[in-house]
C-alpha cells in the first residue's frame, strides 16, 4: 500500500514536472520584436551592401579618371625624334650654317631672351616637335652608306675572322734566316763525370 | 522538399511586399511555437526569443523556396530546434544531490504535487534528470514538453519514424520516475 502511494506520488511529481518543464508563455509582443528585429538586420544588410557599391562606383570612376588623364597628358619622349634634322622653319640665322655632326636638342641655339606678349609667341610654335631640318653632309653620307649595305653585311662588319683582318693589315711577307748548327767539338772535356 | 539545414547565412536579406507580407503572416502564426520549441532546448526567454528571431531571418533567407517547404510548421520547428542547440549552454551548476535534498525537504514540509512541480528546485532536478539521458531519448523528451508539436511533426523533426518518437518517449519517462525515485527516496534504492 505504502509502494503504491509512492508510486502514485512519483508519477504525479514527474507529470506535473514535465508540464511545469514546458515553460511559461513568451511575453506578450514577441511577434512584433521578431518582425521588428528581421527588419532591423534587414536594413543592416542593405546599408552594408549600399557601402560595397558605393565604394566600387569610386574605384570604377578612379580609375577612369586616371585612364582619361593619362591619356590626354602631353608624353615627352628622349627618344631619337629629338635628334631628327630640324625643318626649314627654324630661325633663318640657324639654317645658313648648318653645324657638322649630329645635332642634340638646345645646342646651338642662341640664348633664349624673354619677349614681349609671350602669349602670341607660343601661338607660333610649329606643330611638330622638333622641327625638321635640311640634313647635313655627313648624315647624307651615313644615309648613303647604310642604303648601299644589307644588314648582315652591317652585323659581320665587327665580327670578321683573324685571318681577313690580317689581310686588311697588308703586312710584308717575312723572311727567317736559315738555322746553322754547328757539330759538338769532341775535343773538350766532358762535365759531369 | 527543402532541408531546414541547408539554410545559407551568407544570402544577402531584401524582401518585396509580397514576401514581407507572408513574412509577417508566418510570424503571427508560428512565432509562439518557434519560441517554445527553442526553450524547451534553451531553458531561458531571452535566448530562446534570439533564437525565435534567428529562425524567421532563415526562413526570409529561403524565400526562393518557400514554395518547396510543404509543411512550414515541420520546417520551421527543425529550423528553432538547430538553431537552439548549437546555442545550448551546459545548465548551471546545480548538483543532483543539492536538488534532491531541497525537494525532500518541501515534501517533508508538507508541499503538494503541484507545489513541489512549481519550484525552482524541481524544474532543475528535472533540467539533470533529463540532460542525463541519452542522446535519442532526451532530443524525444524535450519536443514532446512542447504542447504545439504533434507526435508526426516531432518524428519529422527529429527524422525518425513516427513509432520511434512514442517507444523513445515511453522509455525516457521511465528512465525518469525511476531516477526520480531514487533521488527522493534514498531507502528506495539501497
Amino acid at each position: 500500500m505504502r509502494d503504491d502511494e509512492r508510486d502514485h506520488f512519483l508519477d504525479e511529481l514527474l507529470e506535473a514536472s514535465l508540464k511545469q518543464y514546458r515553460g511559461e508563455e513568451p511575453r506578450a509582443g514577441l511577434e512584433t520584436r521578431i518582425l521588428a528585429g528581421i527588419r532591423s538586420r534587414e536594413r543592416a544588410a542593405r546599408r552594408r551592401w549600399l557601402v560595397w557599391a558605393v565604394a566600387f562606383c569610386a574605384g570604377v570612376l578612379a580609375a577612369i579618371v586616371l585612364m582619361l588623364h593619362s591619356a590626354h597628358a602631353p608624353i615627352r619622349h628622349s627618344s631619337p625624334s629629338a635628334l631628327l634634322p630640324r625643318a626649314a622653319s627654324e630661325p633663318p640665322a640657324m639654317v645658313s650654317q648648318p653645324q657638322p655632326g649630329l645635332r642634340v636638342r638646345g645646342i646651338g641655339k642662341e640664348p633664349r631672351t624673354p619677349k614681349p606678349g609671350g602669349r602670341a609667341t607660343e601661338s607660333a610654335r610649329p606643330e611638330q616637335f622638333p622641327t625638321p631640318v635640311a640634313l647635313t653632309e655627313q648624315e647624307k653620307l651615313l644615309l648613303a652608306y647604310l642604303g648601299k649595305t644589307t644588314k648582315p653585311d652591317l652585323v659581320a662588319g665587327p665580327n670578321k675572322t683573324d685571318e681577313a683582318r690580317v689581310n686588311e693589315l697588308a703586312i710584308p711577307e717575312i723572311r727567317i734566316a736559315d738555322l746553322e748548327i754547328k757539330p759538338l767539338d769532341d775535343s773538350q772535356p766532358e762535365q759531369g763525370k | 522538399m527543402i532541408d531546414a539545414g541547408q539554410v545559407i547565412l551568407s544570402e544577402s536579406v531584401s524582401t518585396t511586399e509580397a514576401g514581407r507580407d507572408e513574412l509577417e503572416a508566418t510570424v503571427r502564426e508560428q512565432a509562439r511555437l518557434v519560441y517554445k520549441v527553442a526553450y524547451s532546448v534553451l531553458r531561458n526567454h531571452h535566448d530562446a526569443e534570439d533564437v525565435a528571431q534567428e529562425t524567421f531571418l532563415r526562413f526570409l533567407r529561403q524565400r526562393k523556396r518557400w514554395p518547396e517547404i510543404r509543411d512550414q510548421r515541420a520546417w520551421l520547428a527543425t529550423v528553432a530546434w538547430r538553431v537552439a542547440l548549437d546555442r545550448k549552454r551546459s545548465p548551471a551548476g546545480v548538483t543532483l544531490e543539492d536538488a534532491s535534498q531541497l525537494v525532500n525537504k518541501l515534501r517533508a514540509d508538507g508541499a503538494g504535487v503541484d507545489e513541489i512541480a512549481a519550484s525552482r528546485q524541481m524544474v532543475s532536478l528535472l533540467e539533470r534528470l533529463v540532460g542525463s539521458l541519452p542522446r535519442d531519448l532526451r532530443e524525444t523528451v524535450i519536443l514532446s514538453t512542447t504542447e504545439e508539436l504533434t507526435s508526426a511533426e516531432i518524428a519529422q523533426v527529429l527524422g525518425i519514424p513516427e513509432g520511434s518518437v512514442r517507444t523513445r518517449l515511453l522509455r525516457g519517462r521511465e528512465i525518469l520516475r525511476q531516477k526520480l525515485a531514487v533521488l527522493l527516496e534514498p531507502k528506495h534504492a539501497r
